[in-house]
């Protein structure tokens, strides 16, 4: 404070301006809009902080042209990029509002597919027995758990 | 001691406030969004915590009746004690996901994450009570469902070859039905007596003759159609305008309607609402409605 009661009144302010100009870059910067506006050559569309891969557009642009086998409209591209962004807006929403763990059926693929990649190593290290799999769950689960921050709650 | 407590005084109430706000921006800022986005978690006991990620009562009611078909408060101590171990496990490989992004990037599982998605908006919608205003807002709006097609009954005779064309005009010119003459010449119609809808005489006679059919007016009769199998003639007996049904003998209609199309109109509502808030840059502009 009594640093605060040392300072001239013009350093005041310049110090409230700056950090009041600090605070509106940051929320402007949290809110992607200093970012480059122009999109990379490789990059169809930014959603939030996702992208959509040039690739991607094409792979979807090719799977429309299949079912419509006529010359794609400037209409048809819009759809298809517009499908694209609702797809990427329904993935980011599920996340915030935590689907992962309150749906049950995607939570169990999600669950199942995490068991299938520790398959796949175990494979991979060319074990094929049954116990193997468990063994190593469990001492991948007991890794995870080691480095984890566990607290029980009141039952 | 005593100097530092009169300094403290002396700094003014709102300054407090202020530093209290910031500091409690600070400490929580991070994490309100996903606050908020959680009503799942409003006040809810919380059995374990796993890097910050709360497993609550609830979490484990629901996997105790999936498991046991009891709830969590019913099972006996191993059991509460191995479900909470079971469900930290989960949690740890769901957090591990989640760190490398494979639900994002397995095109399964993002596909399973965009139906997870579309089930939620679908839920939220048919959590919502409807009152007889929106239901009664829904079919002013969608007004063309609940009104009963154009319908329009006609005579189409052709006559044999044999059957002089000019004298059935001359017979038609006097003021005679079509169905009349047929009659006299035991010709039958080549079309149902009852009425049709648009749909049902193009299929019958075909977009060209349904088109000119339908810009006839009540008791006309078409131009003579020649062909090789004789003369065609088509005369209109009977226009139903379209007709609305009101809203209390629509009701049950505009229930089901409401519940069909309003799925696909909360998913639109959502996708739209989601669209506005987002960021997005792309080389088209705007969203166009489903």
């Amino acid at each position: 404070m009594a640093i605060l009661q040392n300072c001239r009144p013009s350093a005041l302010k310049l110090l409230v301006m700056t950090s009041l100009l600090g605070s509106f870059l940051g929320l402007l910067q949290a809110h992607g809009w200093l970012a480059n506006s122009a999109l990379d050559d490789a990059i169809a569309a930014h959603v939030n902080a996702a992208e959509i891969s040039q690739i991607e557009y094409q792979r979807a642009l090719k799977l429309f042209l299949q079912d419509k086998r006529e010359v794609l409209s400037t209409a048809d591209r819009q759809l298809i990029m517009q499908r694209l962004i609702e797809e990427e807006l329904l993935v980011q929403w599920a996340i915030q509002i935590d689907l992962l763990r309150f749906n049950p059926q995607l939570r169990s693929a999600v669950l199942e597919s995490q068991l299938a990649g520790l398959d796949i190593q175990r494979r991979a290290a060319g074990n094929s027995s049954n116990s193997s799999l468990e063994v190593l769950s469990v001492e991948y689960l007991a890794a995870l758990r080691e480095s984890a921050d566990i607290h029980y709650g009141r039952r | 001691m005593q100097n530092a407590v009169e300094q403290l005084r002396a700094i003014p109430f709102g300054r407090i406030l202020v530093a209290c706000l910031g500091l409690t921006l600070a400490l929580f800022g991070t994490n309100i969004s996903q606050i908020m986005n959680r009503p799942w978690e409003d006040a809810q006991e919380v059995i374990v915590q796993v890097n910050q990620q709360l497993i609550t009562r609830k979490q484990a009611d629901m996997r105790a009746q999936r498991v046991w078909d009891l709830p969590f408060s019913e099972l006996g101590v191993d059991q509460q004690r191995w479900l909470i171990e079971l469900l930290i496990d989960e949690e740890l490989l769901l957090q591990r996901a989640e760190d490398r992004q494979i639900v994002r990037n397995d095109p399964g599982l993002r596909k399973a994450l965009v139906a997870a998605a579309i089930d939620q908006v679908v839920m939220e919608f048919r959590q919502q009570a409807v009152t007889d205003e929106q239901l009664l807002s829904f079919y002013r709006q969608h007004q063309k469902i609940f009104q009963s097609p154009l319908k329009v009954a006609i005579d189409a005779i052709r006559f044999d070859p044999s059957v002089d064309a000019s004298k059935i005009e001359l017979l038609l010119a006097n003021g005679q039905s079509l169905r009349s003459i047929a009659e006299q010449f035991k010709h039958r119609s080549l079309a149902p007596r009852e009425p049709l809808s648009v749909p049902q005489l193009h299929r019958l006679l075909g977009a060209k003759r349904a088109n000119m059919v339908l810009a006839l007016d009540e008791s006309e009769v078409s131009r003579t159609l020649q062909s090789a199998d004789g003369a065609v003639f088509y005369q209109v007996t009977e226009i139903q305008l379209p007709q609305l049904d009101t809203f209390h003998l629509a009701r049950d209609r505009v229930v089901g309607e409401y519940h069909r199309r309003g799925r696909e109109l909360a998913l639109d509502d959502k996708l739209n609402h989601l669209w506005r808030r987002a960021m997005i840059k792309s080389q088209f502009v705007g969203r166009h409605r489903r």
